[in-house]
């Protein structure tokens, strides 16, 4: 019966958030390695929990070839609109920084 | 907690019931174990990844070292910049993270029965295995050169002692002495290190020795971000570092740690400082158990990282070919956590997930003068992890210096902030 449960529990997880959401989150594997999964007080900033559109708007622009970022531009011209798609949305829904 | 492919939880969505197939995978990985090698990036990075994803399996991490020494900030060190305690790092955190952790040096790896075995006799037995083991040094590969002779021309080329001896060696060498620097030929780890290292031997001769020359002996004509360094040496180091490609040496021909010196086909080189960076290859037990299948290197699957060799046993970092990656702390990290989410689902019977897998390679060329290279890879339709057309590549020449300022605080944020992720 517990392990019904435990399992039905990540089943909703996996329905209702992104938490649990394929690959955005072998992908985000490479975006932690400079953001962190819990946020940064660096000079690269967090982006774990931000507004999904802020997101997408920025790497959107990023991909397009704004070259104001130092590195991002180069990542992201390598990803198609929709894959930034679900991948902003994940971003978002990992949670604000602690 | 098991993962589920958003694939599943569609299937699953139309019946909303839990699927025979998913409840037994969802017990396959209970208890299941995993063995990690290596305590670097690679290994810290799956061990922390495993433990995050998958707290249902367990997980051992085999360590030679007690504390970890990154190579990466090391040419910082070298330079007097920063101490080895501040890149330095021990395991109490991964070990307090639920990580079993075990000092002691592999010396066998038997494929078929799923085994390892340590120096100190301890065998341990494993469901599958993920060697993120590093490179070994090929002293021999240089006529005159051994593990004695590096206390006398140190390599610094792996973190720690040896990075000490070159920082103390540059710091009291005579006025107007040269440094040598003899460079491999591709592959090997780091591939922008050795011109990092040269640049940073220069900002600090700069300052406190700046008669000083330093000399790269290659072993091949071009190298990585070339443009940048010799852009950033022309204005920031003129005429200090002169970098002798192989077409203009020949090749090294032997090395002489009482005369300090080196010949090449072409010419013999004196130094006062003599740093020999030898050629590298994957440890010797991989080797021995048959990864190398030959080579020197271990071939993988690289979307799985799993041996061609050895099935259950997963190749990641400077060690393995991953497709275009380079042999770069970043990348180890990178492939450690993703060969951690590999490993998670293959555990629980499940087809693992793909994603897009990024490295960058910082370089300081001084300590507020940042460089890079950035690559985006992909599996493609035969399996190989490549590099993705039109992204990546380096930090633009002819920058203004506040880029350049931009990217060495970046470095320095990437830094802390993988390894607080890795060892905090």
């Amino acid at each position: 019966m517990f392990e019904r449960l435990q399992l039905s529990t990540v089943v909703v997880v996996a329905l209702v958030g992104p938490a649990l959401a394929g690959s955005e989150d072998v992908t985000m594997v490479s975006c932690s390695v400079c953001h962190g999964l819990t946020g940064s007080d660096t000079s690269i900033p967090t982006i774990n929990g931000r507004d999904s559109q802020e997101l997408l708007a920025l790497m959107l622009s990023f991909a397009a070839g704004d070259t104001s970022a130092t590195i991002m531009h180069r990542f992201l011209a390598g990803m198609s609109s929709e894959e930034l798609e679900l991948l902003a949305a994940y971003i978002s829904g990992m949670g604000a920084a602690e | 907690m098991s993962k589920i492919s958003r694939r599943e939880a569609l299937a699953l969505s139309s019946s909303l019931v839990t699927s025979p197939f998913l409840a037994a995978s969802a017990r396959a990985s209970e208890g299941a174990h995993v063995v990690i090698v290596g305590g670097g990036f690679g290994g810290a990075a799956a061990a922390r990844t495993l433990r995050r994803i998958s707290p249902e399996i367990r997980v051992t991490l085999i360590t030679d070292v007690k504390e970890f020494s990154t190579c990466p900030f090391s040419n910082l060190v070298i330079a007097s910049e920063r101490p080895l305690e501040s890149i330095t790092f021990g395991y109490d955190n991964i070990a307090a993270s639920g990580v079993d952790v075990i000092v002691g040096r592999v010396i066998a790896l038997d494929p078929i029965g799923k085994s390892l075995t340590l120096e100190d006799g301890q065998t341990l037995t494993y469901d599958r295995a993920i060697l993120s083991p590093g490179v070994s040094l090929k002293y021999g590969d240089v006529p005159g050169y051994s593990e004695a002779a590096s206390t006398a021309m140190p390599h610094a080329w792996k973190a720690g002692q040896q990075t000490l001896l070159l920082r103390d060696q540059l710091a009291a060498m005579r006025q107007g002495g040269t440094v040598l620097m003899s460079v491999p030929n591709n592959p090997y780890r780091c591939p922008p290190g050795p011109y990092e290292r040269a640049s940073l031997m220069a900002h600090y001769l700069k300052k406190n020795n700046p008669t000083a020359k330093i000399i790269i002996i290659d072993g091949k004509d071009t190298f990585s971000k070339q443009a940048l360094f010799t852009e950033a040496w022309k204005s920031l180091y003129p005429g200090m570092i002169t970098h002798v490609p192989f077409a203009d040496n020949g090749g090294v021909l032997g090395v002489d740690p009482g005369a300090m010196t080196i010949a090449t086909a072409f010419e013999n080189f004196e130094g006062d400082v003599v740093n020999i960076i030898p050629p590298q290859r994957a440890p010797d037990f991989v080797l021995e158990a048959g990864l190398g299948g030959g080579g020197e290197w271990c071939s993988i699957d690289q979307f799985t990282f799993e041996s061609v060799e050895a099935p259950g046993v997963h190749v990641i970092g400077d060690a393995a070919i991953v497709g275009d990656m380079p042999k770069s702390g970043f990348s180890a990290s990178v492939q450690g956590g993703v060969c951690a989410h590999v490993v998670a689902a293959l555990l629980s019977g499940q087809t693992p997930d793909r994603g897009v897998l990024l490295n960058t390679c910082y370089s300081f060329v001084s300590t507020n003068y940042g460089i890079s290279v950035a690559g985006v890879y992909r599996i493609n339709e035969e399996g190989r992890l490549k590099s993705v057309a039109g992204t990546g590549g380096t930090s633009p020449t002819g920058a203004p210096l506040s880029v350049r300022e931009a990217e060495a605080n970046h470095a320095q944020s990437w830094y802390k902030n993988l390894t607080s992720f890795l060892f905090g």
